[in-house]
């Protein structure tokens, strides 16, 4: 396991691309490819079947293309400017995390859990958005009370963590901290939890991880409707941080309330044949 | 045999070519002109108007009503101009309207299933639906018929009338689908094992959504193996990739042994009789 003080490096920013050079990068399980053309931009880009990846190469310079099989994307632009902008940025779907085992937080308890999720990177040449891809790419996945009623989000497996320090440090995935309070007399049973990443703003500590702003979900006395809170910034356990990326989709209201199952839910059965 | 001399008749034309008489067609052919392009530009303001808070099919039928309701008056006005009494030609409609309901019941039956069909809403413009044996995206709703495009590029005329009495299939009403495929395996096969593979195939695939859960439904015992069917959950966009990548992948596993062939089985009797001759 990795230290909680390992540093990683970024491997976002601004890198200055001379025509007829590149740069390729492998952020995790992505690998891509940007070559500076005369009056256009080619990013090719390929991703590995290793979701728990979280190697960083920076290989520097590129003559030419790759010949391997790469879907390529060109960008053709009269701009003359040879600046190249890496940024990462949250998922474009709400995440469920989906606990490797039946999680519960029993009644009165208040417990601040730690999940991970993939990042974006958007690749930007002349204040431009050349291409905005995962460094993996997630599986999909319905949330929903039924078939016809929910909504397209994308599935990851996590241990739910309650301690930050065995948390494993990769370059391609942000953390996200989550307090919850369970204020019903049952225990609140966490099989899946959909993250509303799209509506949080990324940050980076001193070390180089990615934290999202955390969040904080108190289950009613009821039991059947939840207070979500954004919190504001990245956690306290974060220590000194710094704003990377804004939401993709920022929410008016940082308090809302919505039923449980909006949020979690249990596993669902398939539909019979 | 005409009823009348030839003469009275270029009276008659002379008469009714008088330039009084072209002046007078002339304003009722201008009143209908201008009543047309009125009840043109009026109803494209209304649908415009309502677009936001109409469906296609809801402002198609509100701009056609607006445009045929005004299109009648400026006819009537016209009419009114070259000195015509409606009430009269409203009392011969009458009867004109009893022999021409015989005669188009089929269309009116159709106009009215048209209406009843827009207001159930079973599908819109855009999605694919299967009807009448033909599976298409629904380009044009109409009051008489629905026009389909099916995907070898034809153009499909479906009467009303037929599709509010027969089921519609809307392949497009929910946005996630699931894709059914079917295999053999022979009965000495592990089936948990087979299982296994072909959900951990589906888990693999991005496209194949993790929740609902695919299925591994036993079918029955066939004759020359165990039928079984595979079902996996996916949007309505990556349909027809996930289906293709998911077969694709199961072929693979055939073919690398993963998930073994079934045999063959054919039993070849020969006939003792046919050897003797």
């Amino acid at each position: 396991m990795e230290e909680r003080t390992t540093p990683v490096a970024r491997w976002w920013g601004n890198f200055p691309v001379p025509p007829h050079e590149g740069g390729t990068w492998e952020i995790g399980p992505l690998r891509l490819w940007i070559f500076h053309d005369t009056n256009e931009w080619r990013v090719g880009h390929k991703h590995s079947d290793d979701p728990l990846d979280g190697s960083l190469e920076l290989q520097g310079r590129l003559r030419r293309m790759p010949a391997e099989e790469v879907k390529i994307h060109r960008f053709a632009s009269s701009e003359k400017e040879s600046l190249l902008y890496l940024l990462p940025r949250v998922a474009d779907r709400p995440v469920v995390s989906q606990a490797e085992n039946a999680f519960h937080v029993m009644p009165g308890s208040e417990v601040q859990v730690y999940l991970s999720t993939p990042v974006w990177i958007e690749v930007r040449a002349n204040e431009q958005t050349l291409v905005d891809i995962p460094t993996f790419r997630p599986s999909d996945t319905w949330f929903g009370s039924n078939t016809i009623e929910g909504e397209l989000c994308y599935t990851s497996i996590t241990m739910v963590r309650l301690d930050q320090n065995i948390l494993p440090r990769r370059c391609n995935r942000a953390i996200t901290c989550l307090r919850i309070k369970n204020r019903a007399k049952d225990p609140l049973v966490l099989d899946r939890l959909k993250l509303p990443v799209p509506n949080l703003s990324l940050y980076v500590d001193r070390t180089g991880q990615l934290w999202t702003q955390s969040l904080s979900v108190e289950r009613a006395e009821d039991g059947s409707m939840a207070k979500i809170k954004l919190d504001q910034g990245s956690p306290d356990e974060a220590g000194h941080t710094e704003l990377v990326s804004p939401p993709r989709t920022p929410v008016p209201k940082n308090v809302f309330v919505r039923a449980l199952d909006a949020l979690m839910s249990q596993t669902n059965e398939s539909d019979q044949c | 045999m005409l009823g009348f001399p030839l003469q009275s008749t270029s009276f008659f034309v002379s008469d009714l070519l008088s330039w009084e008489n072209l002046i007078v067609l002339a304003k009722s052919l201008f009143v209908l002109g201008l009543g047309l392009i009125i009840a043109k530009l009026f109803t494209e303001a209304i649908g415009s108007a309502i677009k936001r808070r109409s469906s296609p099919q809801q402002n198609m039928v509100v701009r056609r009503i607006s445009y045929y309701t005004l299109a009648a008056l400026a006819a009537a006005s016209a009419l009114t101009e070259l000195g015509i009494d409606l009430s009269v030609l409203l009392g011969a409609a009458g009867l004109f309207t009893v022999a021409l309901g015989f005669a188009s019941r089929t269309s009116a039956s159709n106009l009215i299933s048209g209406l009843f069909l827009i207001g159930e809403q079973s599908f819109v413009v855009s999605d694919i639906i299967i009807c009448d044996g033909h599976t298409g995206e629904v380009i044009s709703i109409d009051l008489l018929s629905v026009k389909l495009k099916t995907f070898d590029n034809r153009y499909v005329r479906v009467p009303n009338e037929k599709l509010l009495s027969s089921s519609i299939v809307n392949l497009s009403r929910f946005p996630i689908r699931r894709a059914d495929l079917h295999l053999r395996v022979d009965y000495d096969e592990n089936l948990e094992e087979i299982k296994d593979v072909l959900i951990s195939l589906s888990n693999r695939n991005p496209v194949c959504l993790a929740e609902p859960e695919p299925l591994f439904l036993i079918k029955g015992f066939g004759e020359y193996g165990v039928d079984i069917q595979f079902s996996i959950w996916t949007t309505q966009t990556n349909y027809i990739t996930a289906r293709n990548q998911i077969q694709a992948e199961i072929t693979k596993a055939f073919a690398d042994g993963t998930i073994p062939l079934p045999k063959l089985h054919k039993l070849v009797v020969s006939d003792p009789l046919e050897n003797d001759a």
